[in-house]
């Protein structure tokens, strides 16, 4: 009897362990290594490549991949996630899952996650026709390093102070108000996502130059700019929408 | 025929005569309007040329008076990425 409960309480634990991880879904999966990536990394050499904004250098080395602020319930809601072929990124066997928005013209993303220690070896941001707009690799990875990372806060009230502040805003596809910040100089930048994209919606007392991903608006005094890797139109379009702006009261 | 006769012939071909001023006049007018004609298509050219030019410019310069540079937008862009980017 007493082998036979050992042997019952043994099956159990396994279960308990293996079962859930096989029965994932895509999508938990990949969130569940994102949620570990805020407190473990893997640590060694890393190749970072940024194409939008535009800088004089897009490249640069650093020792670990940066931190990406994901909202795993917008990303739940906006992308469709499938797992295809595993793939090697320095030397490790990593998963590979391609996000894909459900709509609208939002960059999609794809990630290699570590098989055994389930964090991210490498990540990259495409443009729907396939231009590369950001990525991150691991080229050499030492070891499973714990790290104390920003957590994005969350802002539930935020939209609906967006909106009265600013009536007849219309978001992208998929995109709501989290995050909001004064400007040092007079104003406010509001940060839009759809769970992974982010964009940054300016309200100043000045317009700025335009070029590739910034748009701007005067609308009485004021001018909104908005700032993000979507096309022209669908960022005017954004723009155009807003009736009338004034101040975001934030607690 | 002598000398005198060749003499004639000859003063007779180097003689202008009424057709002759004619057509120099005729070709004179025609290369004189042409001309005329030319200036007037180059000075409009670049009326419309100018004209663009300072069309741009006054846009560009009643869009953005007073323009933060695009850095400042793109630099509140960067600032919501995440770090290490």
């Amino acid at each position: 009897m007493k082998h036979f409960l050992t042997f019952v309480l043994l099956m159990f634990g396994v279960a308990s362990t293996k079962a859930p991880l096989t029965a994932q879904e895509p999508q938990d999966q990949l969130l569940s290594a994102m949620l570990k990536a805020r407190k473990h990394a893997a640590k060694g050499e890393s190749k970072i490549t940024v194409r939008f904004p535009p800088r004089k250098e897009p490249h640069r080395e650093a020792k670990t991949l940066p931190n990406i602020h994901i909202r795993p319930w917008l990303i739940r809601k906006n992308f469709k996630i499938i797992k295809t072929n595993p793939q090697k990124i320095a030397g490790r066997s990593a998963h590979r899952y391609e996000l894909t928005p459900n709509t609208g013209s939002a960059p999609r993303w794809v990630f290699w996650i570590d098989q055994e220690w389930n964090v991210p070896l490498a990540f990259e941001e495409r443009q729907p026709d396939g231009t590369l707009t950001r990525s991150a690799r691991m080229k050499k990875i030492y070891k499973l390093a714990q790290m104390n990372r920003k957590v994005p806060k969350n802002r539930p009230s935020l939209r609906k102070k967006v909106n009265k502040a600013l009536p007849g805003l219309q978001y992208p596809q998929g995109f709501i108000p989290v995050g909001l910040k004064e400007r040092p100089k007079r104003g406010q930048e509001i940060t839009l996502t759809d769970g992974i994209n982010k964009l940054a919606l300016i309200i100043a007392s000045k317009n700025v130059k335009h070029a590739p991903g910034i748009v701007s608006r005067k609308i009485e005094q004021q001018f909104i700019w908005l700032v993000g890797n979507l096309p022209h139109k669908d960022l005017r379009k954004v723009l155009k929408s807003v009736q009338k702006v004034g101040n975001i009261q934030d607690d | 025929m002598n000398e005198t006769d060749l003499n004639n012939i000859f003063r007779q071909a180097t003689a202008t005569t009424p057709a002759d001023q004619g057509a120099a006049k005729r070709f004179l007018d025609h290369h004189r309007s042409r001309r005329k004609s030319y200036r007037h298509r180059l000075s409009l050219v670049s009326l419309i040329l100018a004209s663009a030019a300072a069309f741009t410019g006054t846009t560009i310069l009643i869009s953005h008076p007073n323009a933060l540079p695009s850095s400042a937008a793109y630099d509140a862009y960067n600032s919501i990425q995440g770090d290490g980017w």
